[in-house]
């Protein structure tokens, strides 16, 4: 059985102070 | 303003020691302890953070993501390799150009 595949979110780096 | 060579199928990627890393409601917030600065990495961005722990090759590291997560290969590479550029610029990853 093939496991269920996460849902993609682009990756962004977010700078934070 | 530093320039940053495109990164290759080949390039290994490995993050850099001194930073602090906390997990927030399933996204990843991080310190760097040299420039005090604070970032999100966010979920999937957080997820890449884990995998680069040990060095990986961008073409690795892509197999890997595609495996996980419900995206075309293609449209994976183009968006991590920009915030892989990002985390360069931010000088919070070690690229070693591959062969």
């Amino acid at each position: 059985m093939q496991n269920e595949k996460k849902e993609w979110q682009a990756p962004v780096l977010e700078v934070l102070v | 303003m530093t320039a940053i060579t495109p990164i290759d199928a080949n390039d290994v990627v490995t993050r850099k020691d001194g930073n602090l890393v906390s997990d927030m409601g399933g996204e990843k917030v991080m310190m760097s302890i040299s420039s005090g600065k604070y970032y999100n990495l966010g979920s999937t961005g957080g997820r890449i953070w884990e995998l680069i722990a040990e060095e990986r090759t961008l073409n690795d590291l892509i197999e890997t993501l595609a495996s996980e997560y419900d995206i075309q290969a293609e449209q994976c590479r183009e968006q991590v390799v920009a915030f892989l550029e990002h985390l360069s610029r931010e000088g919070l990853i070690h690229i070693s150009r591959g062969v």
